[in-house]
């Protein structure tokens, strides 16, 4: 729980403008805010633990970088409420993809507002106030109303307060299947409807290219909806092990879409920081609102790296009351562009997002003390066989 | 294709492009005959002078595992290699009579093929110089990225020349017996003729590596000596645990010199040390491990890429958040000792970053024992534990019990193997 003062604060940024304010001006405000939160985050006694590890003395912090950060993979290995169990309303759960572990955020009935009015106030900067028909590249279940709720579901609820006469594109093979199609009357319908209106459409970086870019690409459809903005999301990692770069992705899909490249639109987000987004300026920049911080660390000295420099990517917001949103360390690479000077007006921090964490290291002769057997017709090449 | 940067004594700075190992076999072949006209005795003495000419270059000399490389080359060291690995010198040299009208003689195998891994820089030279001191001609597959460090401390040798028993040896009809060779690990034709050619193989490397060439086809008669992934650890016992800090700090230096090395990704490097004490006791030993730490750091910065920057962050927040652990580490990645009183191993994050458990009593480590585990340190003041301790361990699978600073020396045996001693053909005669 945090104190009714910070709170008010908390609202009062989340529901202003975003990108007004100058970078000195935010970190201050944000590290005032972000004390009290500290303090509120020790009820949970593994946060407790890390902050008496690290010596940390919360009062005297003074600057944004010393906040101690969370590596987003304990997420999956604890469960850290810093809210009154029975305050959970929801929990969201990550995709799960490279570990088989979910990671579980927890969000009280506050988090949760907080999140979808911060998603609003910065998607305003973006795409304006008006609704506007929305088609989601996903099925409807992915909204169900369920106390568990995955990142595409958060995502999905988030920008429907931008949409209207919401459509879902795809729909399961079957019932128990998680495998989607694409539903092509329902899409055919939204299009007659909508073909000259300004339209929304949403979905997973991945879903729209395997799924429904490909698919309509390799059956010869094209669509007619030139004044549509894709939003979409998450999921490089397998593209990018398919060879498809962003400028890949962007031409062909608007190609599909029958609109211009520059519609197609990517942000970058997390399960574990819902409500915080970062979307493309017309520049290509992905800038940080006034409730968020990003810092680029470097990967040896853990120190905010200068301009123009990869390194890891940490998400700090102000959002969360029911876990440790203050500073997420990521397994994402970036760099840091500028500040308060982007051509598209916005202030604060702006950066790029480089690739996921190389996973791959020269390993030589020191290795696991496990004992395995290998499969030995995993590692030959085709064909290279020992003859009987 | 592939690269070839040492033949018939040519360096070769760029590489000289071949699509098949003809011209490199043909070299082999041809100077093979230089060797066997060389008596152990010359060899020793030129090794002698490389050893010398490394440690007058300064610049090879910073480079990690030069020092003891040219430690390695010396005389005396060498004639013990020799000894223990064979018996007697002589063999090298003549039919020595063994008795009774028989006599034997260690023969060269003919071509050493060697698979080198790319951790460790020196690595190539500790089966290179064992395998000419057992009369062989060479071919190695070096990493591209080490290949110029070999062919710099190799170039060091190119123009030695010794006089024994009146007559002059030269340095360069060894390293016309080298040739190195660099090309993709997954070129299955050309990891195949290399193999084919072979009448030893040396292979180092992680279990992919060992798996995949163990696969290829050889010769029947080929001689395989695999030096494949392994895992170590350290442990230090109560008499060393309870020593007043200022003896005990020197301990921990010589183990944290052992973490250090070779960026902890050598087989001997370790990745966990168990205390024979309490929670309490492992507390006070990472204390003084982090400064052992600092103190290298200032000479030798620790620089890890994304994918073990990864690793250590997240082992740092699991400890730093789990309530029966503990973390000390740097404000940087320059360090990360982990705490904690499971009866475990981990797996190796490396990167200078090292679990310490608290253990009721050492010998409860055996039963975690693997034949994957090589090198154990081993710090004690009572040598009858020691050696209990050791019989115990190597009986479940440790090659090495080193004291602790010198996990990282290449020994003899390594492995549990004299690989001179596999180098050479065991011949008979009986008059």
């Amino acid at each position: 729980m945090i104190s009714l003062e910070n709170e008010k604060l908390v609202e009062s940024i989340i529901f202003g403008d975003q990108f007004e304010k100058p970078q000195a001006e935010k970190e201050k405000i944000l590290l005032d805010i972000i004390k009290k939160q500290l303090e509120a985050n020790e009820k949970n006694k593994n946060i407790k633990k890390l902050y008496g590890s690290n010596k940390l003395e919360i009062s005297k912090l003074n600057s944004l970088i010393d906040v101690p950060f969370i590596p987003v993979n304990m997420f999956k290995d604890f469960d850290l409420i810093t809210c009154e169990e029975n305050e959970v309303a929801r929990v969201l759960n990550s995709s799960a993809t490279t570990t088989g572990n979910p990671s579980k955020i927890y969000l009280d009935k506050a988090t949760s507002r907080r999140q979808s009015q911060a998603l609003i106030s910065t998607l305003k900067s973006f795409l304006g106030t008006k609704r506007r028909p929305m088609l989601i590249i996903d099925n409807s279940d992915v909204n169900d109303r369920s106390d568990k709720l995955t990142a595409r579901g958060a995502a999905v609820r988030g920008l429907c307060s931008f949409g209207k006469d919401v459509c879902y594109a795809m729909k399961k093979e079957d019932l128990d299947s998680t495998d989607l199609r694409i539903d092509l009357d329902k899409v055919m319908e939204f299009q007659d409807k909508y073909k000259d209106d300004d339209i929304l459409v949403y979905g997973f970086t991945y879903i729209i290219w395997s799924k429904f870019v490909k698919t309509l690409r390799d059956s010869g459809i094209r669509l007619n909806l030139p004044n549509m903005k894709l939003l979409h999301s998450g999921g490089w990692k397998k593209l990018t092990s398919q060879s498809v770069g962003k400028e890949e992705f962007s031409e062909i899909t608007a190609e599909v879409f029958g609109t211009k490249p520059e519609n197609i639109i990517d942000f970058y987000g997390m399960v574990e920081q819902v409500g915080v987004v970062f979307i493309d300026c017309p520049y290509g920049y992905k800038h940080v609102p006034d409730f968020a911080e990003v810092i680029i660390r470097d990967v040896n000295t853990m120190e905010e790296e200068g301009f123009n420099k990869t390194g890891i990517i940490e998400v700090m917001s102000i959002l969360g009351s029911s876990y440790p949103s203050q500073a997420i360390l990521t397994e994402d690479m970036g760099e840091l562009a500028g500040v308060d000077d982007c051509k598209c007006g916005r202030k604060g921090k702006y950066f790029k997002f480089k690739s996921r964490v190389s996973k791959s290291e020269t390993r030589g002769c020191g290795d696991t003390f496990a004992e395995r057997e290998a499969d030995h017709d995993e590692l030959l090449p085709a064909g290279w066989r020992i003859p009987e | 294709m592939m690269n070839c940067y040492l033949l018939d004594g040519e360096f070769q700075s760029n590489g000289i492009e071949f699509e098949n190992f003809d011209e490199i076999e043909a070299a082999l072949g041809k100077n093979q005959n230089l060797l066997y006209c060389m008596p152990v005795q010359a060899v020793i003495m030129l090794l002698d002078e490389w050893s010398k000419a490394i440690s007058k270059d300064k610049s090879i000399l910073k480079r990690e595992g030069t020092a003891y490389l040219s430690f390695f080359l010396r005389k005396n060291n060498i004639e013990k290699l020799i000894v223990n690995s064979l018996g007697d010198k002589k063999y090298l040299d003549e039919f020595v009579d063994i008795g009774q009208g028989k006599f034997i003689k260690a023969q060269g195998r003919g071509v050493v093929c060697h698979w080198i891994a790319g951790n460790i820089k020196t690595l190539a030279f500790f089966s290179l110089i064992q395998s000419i001191l057992g009369g062989n001609s060479n071919l190695l597959r070096v990493p591209k990225d080490n290949i110029h460090e070999v062919l710099d401390i190799i170039s060091l040798f190119s123009t030695i020349k010794v006089e024994y028993q009146n007559k002059w040896y030269h340095s360069m009809d060894i390293i016309k017996n080298i040739s190195l060779v660099c090309f993709d690990s997954g070129a299955y034709g050309l990891n195949k003729r290399m193999s084919l050619l072979a009448d030893a193989r040396v292979i180092w490397g992680g279990e992919e590596a060992v798996n995949s060439i163990n696969a290829l086809p050889k010769k029947t008669t080929c001689r395989d000596v695999v030096f494949g992934p392994k895992y170590s650890l350290a442990v230090m016992d109560k008499t060393i645990a309870n020593l007043e800090q200022s003896q005990l700090q020197n301990y921990i230096n010589a183990f944290a010199q052992d973490v250090a090395q070779f960026d902890q990704d050598a087989c001997s490097s370790p990745h966990v040390l168990f205390i024979e004490g309490t929670f309490e006791k492992a507390k006070e030993i990472a204390e003084v491990l982090a400064k052992a730490f600092e103190k290298i750091n200032k000479r030798y910065s620790n620089i890890v890429g994304e994918a073990k920057a990864s690793k250590i962050i997240n082992e740092r927040g699991r400890y730093g958040l789990s309530l029966d652990k503990e973390c000390y580490a740097s404000r940087d990645l320059s360090y990360t000792i982990l705490i904690d009183s499971e009866l475990s191993l981990k797996e190796p994050v490396s990167g200078r970053c090292v679990y310490i458990k608290s253990v009721g009593d050492i010998f409860q480590i055996e039963k975690l024992i693997t034949k994957k585990v090589q090198t154990v340190g081993f710090g004690s003041l009572d040598n009858d534990r020691t050696i209990k301790f050791a019989n115990k361990l190597s009986r479940r699978g440790v090659d090495r019990i080193a004291r602790l600073g010198s996990m990282n020396i290449y020994d003899y045996p390594w492995d549990g193997t004299f690989l001179l001693n596999e180098l050479v053909r065991w011949c008979s005669l009986n008059l």
